[in-house]
């Protein structure tokens, strides 16, 4: 016991211990109202008190909430004005001791000294409220900024879909006249001796990094005796011998036909690329701003798996994943959200494990009913997620991909977190740099089992 | 005669390739490379130096994972091997001040945003173009078909 708690009880003792001046006051009952008058000084034996000032509009503000060995009235009592400055009530069942503004009178040397003596009981009331007072103010500011913060998102949000909507009417166009104009060269090319070379350029794209180019361009004049810019047109085309050879065997006069063909293919293949981009971020901005998605029993969650895999597959081409889904029961929800939930996990895994080229991407998705929760893992065998953005990956704006049409918004897991939430699930995430990164979700699920 | 050389720097592939080809109506008089970080741009900068190559214009990308396009430029404009090379940004995304440092420190001729406008592109890349075998002094007789005609005829006042 310190020297301050000693000083209290003392002070308890001297004054409170007359079992005559007691009052028991059951939960919800006052003690006293606002305004009125109040002599007594009270000290609480037992259960909660609380607090609150009356404003004139009826609002109730608690400035008070104190426990056992805690004066209440102490502002009435020693000010002399003795009208209370706030209602108290029992917050719990009460006892509490009093004393009378008369108490004492009889002596009046013990009445001089008893209020040197209740000086550090006013002091530490005093400090209790400032204290308190300062903690709804901080309360109060962080409410604010809160406010404020949510506000300016809402508007963001309603800007952005706006944007995107906009955004989203061109990219159709532009996404569906390529896909169009493929078709029509593809098979106008089928029968021509460059259609292979246009295709391949259409399929994979510009794989070959500039530094391999120029170091293939290097091969291509010592192999195959080319001069330097046929050679360099070629070389960019990533194209092997066995391919050049099957294409033509006049390789300096027709290097330009050849990477003309596929060079058609590759910008086809940037096209496409670009338009999914834009398509996925519309999606993603345009989710982020989204409430209230149509949902609709009998949903298979593995089919939503399924359908996120076969939208992906054109872009996932070397990960290698293996699927291991166990029967689940139906849901109550809406397809599109669970899509968009499973493209992101895969889409960040794949991102993940490509950058990290030592091994074989692979990724396992793993999907259970544990008789409460429908629970799925995604587990990758990637570089893991660094420390430094370890504990943030959920909030907006926080993204590893800063380069190539892969650029992220840093949505996609804020978006993953806010729609799990909406079906009162939960998601975790364990990730280390020698296991690879595990999202594990995890969704509530009550009864009815239909099975899938 | 040895063609000067264009240096095109993006560190997206596709974005990359759509600049070369919109460098390519030069491709007779110059030739072009291409890079996809500044570091391997330094790379090919000290190869082509060391071969007496000349480096006519380089097309930098701005915002790029490692060195950034206008620190790349800062340094490149301090290098007395490249004294008449003309710089090119290209950006999609660079602040105000990014902007103003490009200008004054960097030196940038020519300040372009993306997506770009071909004919402006390739308006100011035959300025340029025309701009460096004005100041390096190249013999241009056999390349005046690519050149812009009011820079050389600014020259021949």
């Amino acid at each position: 016991m310190d020297k301050q708690d000693h000083y209290l009880y003392q002070l308890i003792e001297d004054y409170f211990s007359d079992d005559r001046r007691v009052i028991n006051l059951q939960a919800g009952q006052r003690l006293m109202k606002q305004g009125d008058y109040n002599d007594r000084l009270y000290l609480v034996r037992s259960g909660r008190m609380k607090g609150y000032v009356e404003h004139d509009d009826g609002q109730r503000i608690e400035i008070l909430d104190v426990g056992p060995n805690f004066f209440i009235g102490v502002y009435s009592f020693f000010s002399k004005t003795y009208r209370s400055s706030a209602t108290v009530e029992a917050e719990t069942d009460c006892q509490v001791a009093y004393i009378g503004s008369d108490y004492g009178r009889t002596n009046p040397s013990e009445n001089d000294c008893m209020e040197k003596i209740f000086m550090p009981v006013v002091v530490t009331d005093l400090l209790e409220r400032q204290r308190r007072l300062q903690e709804v103010n901080r309360e109060k500011e962080q409410a604010l900024k809160k406010l404020i913060e949510n506000e300016k998102m809402a508007s963001l949000g309603q800007m952005a879909s706006g944007i995107a909507h906009e955004i989203n009417n061109s990219i159709s166009v532009l996404a569906r006249n390529s896909h169009w104009l493929v078709e029509k060269i593809s098979s106008r090319l089928v029968d021509e001796k460059y259609g292979p070379i246009f295709e391949a350029g259409l399929m994979r794209g510009r794989f070959f990094s500039s530094k391999e180019i120029r170091n293939r361009r290097k091969e291509i004049v010592r192999d195959h005796g080319l001069d330097d810019t046929n050679a360099a047109y070629l070389a960019q085309t990533g194209l092997r011998d066995a391919d050049l050879n099957r294409a033509s065997h006049d390789l300096q006069k027709e290097a330009q036909g050849i990477y003309q063909a596929w060079e058609l293919g590759a910008t086809f293949h940037d096209m496409l690329a670009a338009s999914d981009q834009t398509t996925h971020v519309v999606k993603s901005i345009r989710a982020m701003g989204a409430q209230n998605q149509k949902r609709s029993p009998g949903l298979d969650i593995n089919e939503s798996i399924r359908n996120a895999m076969s939208l992906l597959r054109h872009r996932i081409t070397n990960l290698q994943v293996d699927l291991d889904l166990q029967d689940l029961p139906y849901l109550t929800g809406n397809m599109g959200e669970f899509v968009q939930i499973w493209t992101n996990l895969i889409k960040n895994a794949y991102e993940a494990v490509c950058h990290f080229k030592d091994r074989q991407p692979r990724l396992s998705i793993h999907s259970i009913f544990d008789d409460k929760h429908l629970v799925i893992t995604l587990s990758d065998n990637g570089p893991g997620i660094p420390d430094e953005v370890k504990d943030k990956i959920f909030q907006p704006n926080v993204t590893t991909k800063v380069s190539g049409l892969s650029f992220g918004l840093g949505l996609g897991l804020t978006i993953v977190q806010r729609v799990i939430t909406d079906y009162n699930g939960i998601i975790e995430v364990d990730s280390s740099p020698e296991k690879g990164t595990t999202f594990k979700i995890k969704i509530p699920h009550g009864g009815n089992h239909g099975k899938t | 005669m040895a063609k000067p050389n264009i240096l095109c720097i993006d560190d997206q592939r596709e974005v990359l390739a759509t600049i070369k080809k919109d460098v390519q109506a030069f491709e007779p008089i110059v030739t072009i490379h291409d890079c996809e970080s500044a570091s391997e741009a330094e790379d090919l900068l000290n190869d082509l130096a060391n071969e007496g190559e000349q480096v006519a214009v380089i097309i930098c990308d701005h915002i790029m994972p490692g060195e950034n396009g206008v620190d790349f430029l800062i340094r490149t404009s301090k290098d007395k091997r490249f004294v008449h090379t003309k710089k090119m940004l290209l950006t999609g995304l660079a602040t105000h001040r990014d902007t103003i440092q490009a200008i004054n420190e960097a030196q940038v001729d020519y300040y372009i945003e993306k997506p770009w406008d071909e004919d402006e592109f390739s308006g100011a890349v035959k300025r340029l173009l025309t701009q460096y075998v004005v100041d390096a002094g190249m013999d241009y007789s056999e390349m005046a078909d690519y050149l812009d005609q009011e820079t050389l005829a600014i020259k021949n006042e």
